[in-house]
């Protein structure tokens, strides 16, 4: 295990931000930690990088204790905080060149590295510029050539693509896709897309506490029933009285227009019906012109682990 | 350790692009012109000019210190620069001591016309080595300690400004303590006068370097100092 969090707690005064959170997290991974606002994704993210301490519990990177080995701790991760905090008055190469040196690049290779994550996070063109006029988007590159400099086993980057215009925001999440080649990743985010997008696997956390740990499909898969659409020609009433004996299908809804039906068929989980729903229609001599399996969107799983509520929305 | 000059050269970087640093450093030579140009009446001595020249910092560093200091940890805090700071491979004595250092050569520059206006003494008229030495010594340990107080006063807050009032006001409480020292009697007198700082700086300009005035400095600085690293520790546990 690359980074190893186990039972990490954090109080603030009375008020319980983190609860036990445990989680471990391979070299290679891309995993992204999903919650709403408040959720304590960035206190978690904090303790994992020894920003602040642990009311209780333990997290370590790469073998070293984060409590007993701060310093150890921090050679091997490159951070970016939420907010990409930069120091406005340098020049962005001038900032690289004073991190480099903070994260003991040494002195014969400073310039090369540099140059280096320059390039790949493509700050070239405003690496003379003042941090201070550069847009948000340069700067939030600047922060990720940062991150990179020490060629840390770990990238955390928490909320990567806060305040971004769209287009900025795909750029930025085909950096950190192209990233994730070389380096673990571990993103925080509470857009839904953007970890189905770069992750791999998705830790959900709410008021503190990890609710799912899976890739995105397999929580789709998981968490919400299925739902089959089928478009059908024929008579509404008797087709849907046919496949509602279907076995596996829960519940149907029909709509009708013209010669055409669509039906919606609520499923258990795990149950593909659309073999059943053709053999059905091919036995009766209906027309079928649709059968799609729907899947449950992260958004889904997500609305329906953090707010508690029922799967009976619209799937 | 390594660390340390890092964060000297930012920081010196960093008040070189600061206006307010311009503003101090402008303010505080000609305050100190000003104050120099009332020692120059006939008949002129060049040691009791000197003298005075290095003598006026004692007045002129109350207000200019809190000023230059004020932004050194308040300013990384209210960016959140602080973060990505702290979660370099550095150690909290290291920041400390990189901004101390920093801020130190600064005002060495600040200093820069007091020298000047010695240079022009010594066309005056010939002028004793010792007392100007110590009298340089004795101002870089004033500055030392100030610098160490509002660093101190710095990593308290994240408003600038509130740091600056917080140092200025501490460093008034010192020197009032001479006051207070006068009005009361034994050990309690002994000890009020101890803290405060101008009695252990008179000496310097005599030309007098005792190791008690050399360990009251030291040991002040280094106390806030390492306070600073320590309100820096505690920072996280808020």
């Amino acid at each position: 295990m690359l980074v190893e969090a186990n039972e990490l707690t954090r109080y603030y005064g009375p008020f319980l931000a983190v609860d036990a959170v445990s989680f471990g997290i391979d070299r290679g991974e891309i995993v992204g930690l999903l919650g709403p606002n408040g959720a304590g994704k960035t206190t978690t993210i904090r303790m994992l990088t020894g920003f602040l301490p642990a009311s209780d519990g333990a997290a370590s990177i790469a073998g070293h204790d984060v409590r007993e080995e701060p310093v150890q701790v921090r050679r091997h991760i490159g951070y970016m905080p939420e907010n990409n905090p930069l120091y406005p008055e340098m020049r962005a190469r001038e900032y690289l060149g004073f991190r480099a040196e903070l994260k003991g690049v040494p002195r014969r290779v400073r310039r090369d590295r540099i140059a280096e994550c320059i390039e790949l996070c493509g700050v070239g063109p405003v690496a003379g510029q003042i941090i201070g006029t550069l847009s948000k988007g340069y700067r939030q590159r600047v922060g990720l050539a940062d991150a990179l400099l020490g060629d840390p086993d770990v990238l955390i980057l928490d909320e990567p693509t806060i305040g971004l215009d769209p287009n900025q925001v795909r750029e930025t999440r085909n950096l950190i896709r192209s990233l994730s080649e070389r380096h673990t990743v571990l993103i925080s985010t509470h857009i839904l897309a953007e970890a189905e997008l770069i992750c791999k696997r998705v830790l959900i956390i709410d008021r503190g506490r990890i609710v799912a740990d899976d890739t995105p499909r397999a929580l789709s898969d998981k968490t919400l029933s299925g739902a089959v659409v089928a478009e059908i020609a024929g008579d509404a009433d008797q087709i849907g009285a046919a496949l509602a004996k279907v076995n596996g299908v829960e519940r149907v809804d029909a709509e009708k227009t013209n010669a055409w039906n669509t039906f919606r068929l609520a499923t258990a989980a795990d149950v593909d019906v659309r073999e059943a729903v053709f053999h059905l229609a091919a036995e009766h001599g209906w027309s079928l012109r649709e059968l799609t399996l729907t899947r449950a969107s992260l958004e889904d799983v997500f609305h329906r682990l953090t707010l508690g509520e029922g799967a009976e929305e619209e799937p | 350790m390594v660390n340390v000059p890092a964060i000297t050269k930012r920081e010196l970087n960093t008040y070189f692009l600061s206006p307010i640093a311009y503003v101090v450093l402008t303010g505080f030579a000609l305050a100190h012109g000003i104050m120099f140009s009332m020692a120059l009446r006939p008949p002129l001595d060049p040691n009791n000019a000197a003298q005075w020249a290095l003598y006026v910092p004692i007045f002129l560093l109350v207000p200019a210190m809190p000023l230059l200091t004020m932004r050194l940890l308040s300013e990384e805090t209210n960016r959140g620069t602080i973060e990505t700071l702290m979660t370099t491979p550095v150690s909290e004595t290291e920041v400390v001591l990189g901004k101390f250092v920093g801020a130190f050569i600064f005002a060495v520059v600040m200093f820069l016309p007091v020298l000047g206006e010695l240079i022009f003494l010594r066309f005056v008229g010939p002028m004793d080595a010792g007392p100007l030495l110590s009298g340089f010594l004795g101002v870089f340990l004033l500055t030392g300690q100030f610098i160490a107080i509002g660093l101190f006063c710095s990593a308290l807050t994240r408003i600038q400004i509130a740091s600056s009032i917080t140092s200025f006001v501490l460093l008034l409480g010192l020197y009032f303590l001479w006051f207070l020292a006068r009005d009361s009697a034994g050990s309690l007198a002994r000890l009020l006068r101890y803290l405060c700082p101008p009695m252990h700086y008179a000496d310097f300009l005599k030309g007098v370097v005792d190791t008690r005035h050399l360990a009251y400095f030291a040991l002040t600085t280094a106390a806030f100092l390492f306070l600073t690293a320590k309100a820096l520790e505690l920072r996280k546990w808020r």
